[in-house]
């Protein structure tokens, strides 16, 4: 019987798209990505948390009420330290630019970075 | 005490700010869980509340001790719309674990009878608590403002040692401003949240020095139930959400517990009849009222700015 | 052997190398800009035989396996994207394998493994609750690019010994 193709030119049709797309996007935003201004921290899709990355130069910490702990410092935002089996989020490190995020998906945490006006307070009384 | 906390150090190398960051965390946290939680049973207060009466009068730690006594003290003022011994009405509620509802009216006419303060009895002398059977303590009006203390502690003493020039905590919300950001006492800027938006935006700004603020609003924790909307800051004189034309207080007082009791006490009275409980703790407040207007108490009232035009001054 | 039993002999074996794989992918180290979990997808390469020799019950069973292990091993998180990322690029994959008549064994590759990340995408979204997982989308289609190349390719090389060896059975597609 005959085997379906190695490879055909709808294959590099597929390709070709996916690729274009996907590096016209990554190059974009590597070189159109500002540095972020603030962080917006969400849980189940509500933000709980922002903090302003503009003016975070020594460490500030931050911890979730599920237990999740970020630290802000040189104006960017990592996860420094959650319970959730993989620890991936720890793992990705410091984000800056805006658009960059890092998620605990166990505890439904999200960070990214956006941009915008800066916030010319310290902290908000809530 | 299921709030955020966040702590910033100024001035200091990155790796003493980032450890007392996490030592003044920790140390809220501990007392939450060691002392102050009505949920978490390693806390003093939930075995408090879980002690058999017949073993009452009971002994507890003196930083529990001071802290339901300067809790009971200044709800004296509320006129009974307020109290420590309040645990009955807002577990009823759901208030204490999220899990909202509304009572039946004679279950809130049970509990009310069981959360007057008059049956609280506290013995300095002995650091001995008393209260009646079926009644509970709750400091969740004041355990951030607690919290609040805690860890303006650790940040002082890291001021004082010369560690760094000064720090920011917020515990869920509730402030407390320790140094200056650059060792020169420059002012820090603290944003009121607007009770009508979302959690980032302020529709004023505080400048202050060193001080511990706190915030009441109705925005806080709501929830609706067949198309009405109930707020948890309940008005013990008719167990229900207070009914008010306030939706936020913000209270800048001598130490976080005042600052955190008073805001809710303040919501409770409002304007007109927390002048003097104000005056009594040397503490300043905002009023914002459901129409966005907004006023201040006299000496807080220059250091207030409206930056929304929406809000306008009274 | 009843092509029945070779049938069910083969699914296992081949859920048994999903499993090793997928153990495999999960010691690779993550990347910043891929979204949680998210691996190449070599582990496709067991879903692939099935989908194409076996047929939709134990391609699916594959999948399910897949998810099993992933629950048991890192959670129900992981569990959960694992099983909806299986499960969508298993459908798709016998879908194409049935009815296309284009495609090529990378082009099938590439479409499952980026169909498989794009399901673990909605989980992720879902569970989170907003929509800025969306954000790894384009590192996911560049992966799954990649990935799906080797994996059709490999799956390429191997189906016609497999196709002999079973010849003698019926039931074969």
């Amino acid at each position: 019987m005959k085997e379906r193709k190695w490879i055909s030119k709808t294959d590099g049709i597929v390709l070709g798209v996916l690729v274009l797309f996907a590096a016209g996007f990554l190059l974009w935003r590597a070189v159109a990505a500002q540095p972020g201004m603030r962080a917006v921290v969400t849980v189940d899709g509500e933000a709980v948390l922002q903090i302003d990355l503009q003016s975070a130069e020594d460490a500030q910490s931050y911890t979730l009420q599920n237990g999740v702990r970020l630290i802000a410092e040189n104006h960017t935002v990592r996860f420094a330290a959650s319970d959730c089996p993989d620890g991936i989020c720890v793992e990705t490190g410091a984000l800056q630019k805006v658009g960059e995020s890092a998620a605990c998906v166990p505890n439904r945490t999200v960070v990214t970075v956006v941009g915008g006006e800066p916030r010319d307070v310290d902290v908000i009384a809530y | 005490m299921g709030s955020a906390i966040s702590v910033s150090a100024y001035g200091g190398s990155k790796e003493a700010a980032h450890s007392l960051c996490v030592a003044a965390c920790d140390a809220v946290q501990a007392l939450d869980t060691r002392v102050l939680s009505k949920t978490a049973s390693s806390s003093e207060l939930y075995r408090l509340n879980h002690t058999d009466p017949a073993a009452f009068p009971v002994a507890v730690s003196s930083e529990l001790f001071d802290a339901l006594a300067e809790t009971k003290a200044i709800y004296a003022h509320s006129g009974g719309k307020a109290a420590l011994g309040c645990g009955a009405l807002t577990s009823l509620w759901g208030m204490d674990t999220d899990e909202f509802r509304v009572p039946a009216q004679e279950e809130i006419d049970a509990a009310r009878a069981l959360c007057s303060d008059d049956t609280v009895q506290l013995d300095a002398e002995n650091n001995t608590v008393f209260f009646a059977p079926g009644q509970e303590l709750n400091l969740g009006s004041t355990g951030k403002g607690l919290g609040c203390d805690r860890a303006a502690q650790v940040l002082r003493e890291a001021v004082d040692a010369g560690t760094i020039t000064g720090g920011i905590v917020s515990v869920g919300g509730s402030i407390a401003a320790v140094g200056s950001s650059d060792g020169e006492g420059t002012s820090w800027r603290v944003g009121i949240r607007d009770p009508f938006g979302t959690a980032n935006e302020y529709f004023a700004t505080l400048t202050v020095g060193e001080s511990f603020l706190s915030t009441s609003g109705s925005y806080e924790k709501q929830f609706t139930e067949n198309g009405k909307t109930y707020h948890h800051i309940l008005d013990l004189t008719t167990g229900y959400p207070a009914e008010t034309q306030l939706v936020s207080v913000t209270i800048v007082a001598q130490t976080g517990l005042q600052s955190d009791a008073l805001s809710t006490l303040c919501f409770l009275l409002g304007e007109e009849d927390s002048r003097e409980v104000l005056e009594l703790y040397n503490a300043q407040a905002v009023f914002v009222y459901a129409d966005r207007t907004v006023s201040a108490t006299a000496s807080l009232r220059g250091s207030v700015e409206l930056v929304n035009d929406a809000y306008t001054w009274r | 052997m009843k092509a029945k039993t070779y049938r069910i002999a083969l699914t296992g074996l081949l859920g048994a190398c999903a499993v090793a794989l997928s153990y495999f992918e999960s010691l690779l180290p993550t990347a910043a800009f891929l979204p949680p979990g998210a691996k190449p997808g070599f582990s496709n390469l067991a879903n692939m035989f099935a989908a194409s020799m076996l047929g939709p019950l134990p391609a699916f069973g594959i999948a399910l396996l897949k998810a099993g292990f992933a629950a048991l091993t890192r959670g129900g998180t992981a569990g959960l994207m694992s099983l909806c990322g299986g499960i969508f690029s298993t459908a798709v994959m016998l879908l194409l394998f049935k009815k296309d008549r284009r495609l090529g064994f990378v082009g099938i590759g590439v479409i499952s493994a980026v169909c498989h990340n794009l399901g673990q995408l909605c989980v992720a979204a879902a569970l989170v609750g907003n929509l800025s997982v969306l954000a790894y989308l384009p590192a996911l289609l560049l992966f799954g690019a990649v990935a799906g190349t080797l994996t059709g390719l490999v799956c390429r090389a191997v189906l016609p010994a497999l196709r002999r060896a079973t010849a003698s059975f019926r039931n074969n597609r």
